[in-house]
């Protein structure tokens, strides 16, 4: 490339309509994320139609922008109203509602922005500069290497399960059974449909997700709006508040964080098929596992935020790297922005670097600075956000319980995912009496039914051998991988439990 | 009322009849596919968890009844009234917010704010307002369909 080519590229970027575009599409991504049962995907198709008259290149900008801006805009909800507003938003929610309940709303929040800056940039960089490498190296994961992945990802349970992992397991169990409903993919064999034409098709993760965080938290929420007990008291809001803000510190003591994170993003972003949600669960796990005394995971950890959202993000542009290099959609969101694509007459695939240089290199450019203008945007927003948590306790409840039921109706237009919602969350409210964690569930809904198609996929690659898991490189790497985090998993556990005894023998001799 | 329980216990209890269900359920609900399945069929996964809850069921009332490790937990009955009002409610709007969306989902966060003790009106017609709103922006920017016999569509 010329500098010439260079010179032209940058000029395109930093045009003013482009510019233009990408804040309006951070905007409406973030906006779209934050909702739940919207996302990033909706906001793509909808905007879609109005960017035909547009320039190729700001229409194609505008509509990434909306991707990255949405799974940031995931974690706003769940940090504020414990619900996420994207799948892949999960794993902040056990750290980020924690601390915004504590009061602090603005370091919760900052900490996301700044975590999904780091990982967005990071990823963007990659697509900039190792697209072609890195697609490569994602067309050497086949079936069993995704298996294992899953098995990584799976092997988190034992971490969010709280105080009884006996408990988290029975949780991922019924997670992994809810994601069998439906045509078993591959024989073709229907499970659990009780006949119902409706749950052929398997039950929608958002629905489900909707119903046991929000929907089950919204009906505790009346219940303790009619006890009174209408959340902290404005003094105590006002001591917590003091150091309601993400601070230089937070930024050193997370940076090692999100620097995993955002590495761990771009390579499972990079495979087709994964996506944000492993990721951030990966990297949370490995947080937790290498927590310093002092660290409070689960209870409003500000590496627990880091964690999640340096991986959703960096697994972001990542994703797009098989779509643009191998013309291959790793996801939803990656098919969507590869018909968008196409509509402006850039076939994605091995070619596209090729013949429309200059065009793909102000989109990739353009998707670095894109990163840029949601740390600037997010910023601007935060006050709004934080807002919602000064909406009284009563009326955020009947609120928050319209858009739930209207945002689980938008998940695919179709009145049976409101009743799927509904149904999980009273199934929710029992499992929550029963002091079963939620988190497990989901992970189990998630990984649960990958872990099997891919298991099953790769026994009859193997005509049935075992042997095929211990044949192939990466998957010996990840295997490795696997059996050195269970080793720190349970030093983790010991070492907490010791904290725990020795805070006890303390409180004792006080 | 009050209504005492030992969590380990219940939730063991739970789990435990939970598998057996499953594992009654899963010959009917589950075919058995006609193709090479390599020994890992459409049944193995479900029977596999079946068998994980039943054996982790079995864990949690061993550790209430014989390790003495539970904690008891208390349901007090009158405070739970809304709660089940709530999940009363939202089993009806299960039947009618597909023939009218708009007044029933309206209706439904009126009673959320009715059942929390709230005395102030203008929240109800806040909750009102944002449910209109939220269905002419569904309706006519996102185009997702919603029925309403109020507003014709």
């Amino acid at each position: 490339m010329t500098m010439e080519n260079i010179g032209e590229i940058l000029s395109q970027v930093f045009s003013l309509e482009n510019i233009l575009f990408i804040f309006i599409g951070m905007f409406v991504g973030i906006i779209f994320g934050a909702v739940p049962g919207m996302n990033g995907n909706l906001a793509i198709t909808v905007i879609l139609p109005f960017t035909f008259t547009l320039n190729s290149t700001g229409a194609l900008l505008m509509l990434a922008s909306i991707y990255f801006g949405s799974m940031f805009g995931g974690s706003i909800t769940a940090i504020l109203i414990n619900t996420p507003g994207t799948g892949a938003a999960t794993c902040t929610l056990i750290d980020g509602h924690p601390m915004c309940v504590n009061g602090q709303p603005h370091r919760a929040l900052d900490t996301a922005l700044v975590a999904s800056t780091v990982g967005g940039l990071f990823s963007a960089l990659c697509l900039l500069f190792f697209a072609p490498q890195l697609g490569r190296l994602a067309m050497h994961f086949g079936s069993p290497e995704y298996f294992i992945l899953a098995l990584f990802g799976l092997s988190v349970i034992a971490t969010v399960s709280g105080k009884s992992i006996a408990k988290g397991l029975i949780s991922a169990g019924i997670g992994v059974l809810l994601g069998t409903v439906g045509i078993d993919s591959v024989s073709g064999v229907p499970r659990f449909t009780f006949g119902n034409i409706m749950l052929y098709n398997g039950l929608k993760m958002m629905a489900c997700m909707l119903g046991l965080f929000a929907m089950m938290r919204m009906i505790e929420r009346v219940k303790n709006g009619a006890l009174g007990k209408t959340g902290k008291t404005a003094s105590e809001l006002k001591k917590a508040q003091e150091g309601d803000k993400f601070t230089f510190a937070d930024f050193k003591k997370c940076l090692p964080t999100m620097g995993i994170g955002s590495a761990l993003g771009v390579l499972i972003g990079a495979i087709p098929g994964t996506g944000g949600g492993i990721a951030s669960y990966l990297t949370y796990n490995i947080a937790k596992n290498n927590a310093k005394p002092g660290d409070k995971f689960g209870h409003g950890e500000v590496k627990g935020i880091a964690a999640p959202e340096s991986s959703n993000n960096g697994a972001t542009a990542a994703s797009l790297i098989p779509m643009l290099t191998l013309g291959i959609p790793g996801s939803a969101v990656a098919a969507t922005l590869m018909g968008a694509f196409q509509m402006h007459g850039l076939a994605s695939g091995p070619k596209l670097f090729e013949e429309h240089t200059i065009a793909v290199y102000v989109i990739l450019v353009g998707c670095v600075l894109a990163q840029l203008i949601m740390l600037l945007q997010g910023k601007l927003l935060m006050k709004l956000f934080v807002k919602i948590t000064h909406v009284p306790f009563r009326l955020l409840t009947s609120c928050l319980i319209v858009v739930v039921a209207s945002g689980a109706y938008a998940i695919s237009n179709r009145s049976f995912d409101v009743k799927v919602m509904i149904v999980a969350g009273m199934i929710g409210y029992v499992l929550n009496f029963l002091e079963m964690p939620m988190v497990p569930l989901v992970l189990g809904l998630i990984l649960g039914p990958t872990a099997e198609f891919y298991l099953r996929n790769s026994l009859s690659i193997g005509n049935g051998s075992w042997l095929i898991f211990f044949q192939r490189p990466i998957c010996i790497v990840f295997m490795v991988l696997l059996v050195l985090l269970i080793v720190m998993l349970q030093k983790g556990n010991k070492r907490e439990k010791e904290e725990e005894k020795k805070a006890r023998d303390m409180a004792k001799n006080k | 009322m009050v209504i005492r329980f030992r969590s380990n216990l219940v939730c063991g209890i739970f789990a435990v009849l939970l598998a057996i269900a499953l594992i009654l359920l899963i010959p009917a609900q589950i075919g058995v596919e006609t193709t090479v399945s390599f020994g890992i069929t459409s049944r193995t996964i479900p029977y596999g968890v079946a068998g994980l809850i039943g054996v982790c069921g079995i864990v949690l009332i061993v550790k209430s009844l014989v390790l003495k490790k539970d904690q008891v937990k208390e349901i007090v009955l009158r405070h739970e009234v809304p709660s089940l009002i709530m999940i009363i409610m939202l089993l009806g709007y299960l039947f009618v917010f597909e023939k009218e969306w708009p007044l029933s989902t309206a209706a439904l966060g009126c009673v959320s704010l009715a059942l929390s003790k709230c005395k102030k009106w203008y929240y109800y017609v806040i909750v009102i307002a944002i449910t209109v709103g939220l269905y002419f922006l569904f309706t006519e920017v996102l185009y997702v369909r919603l029925h309403s016999v109020i507003f014709g569509s």
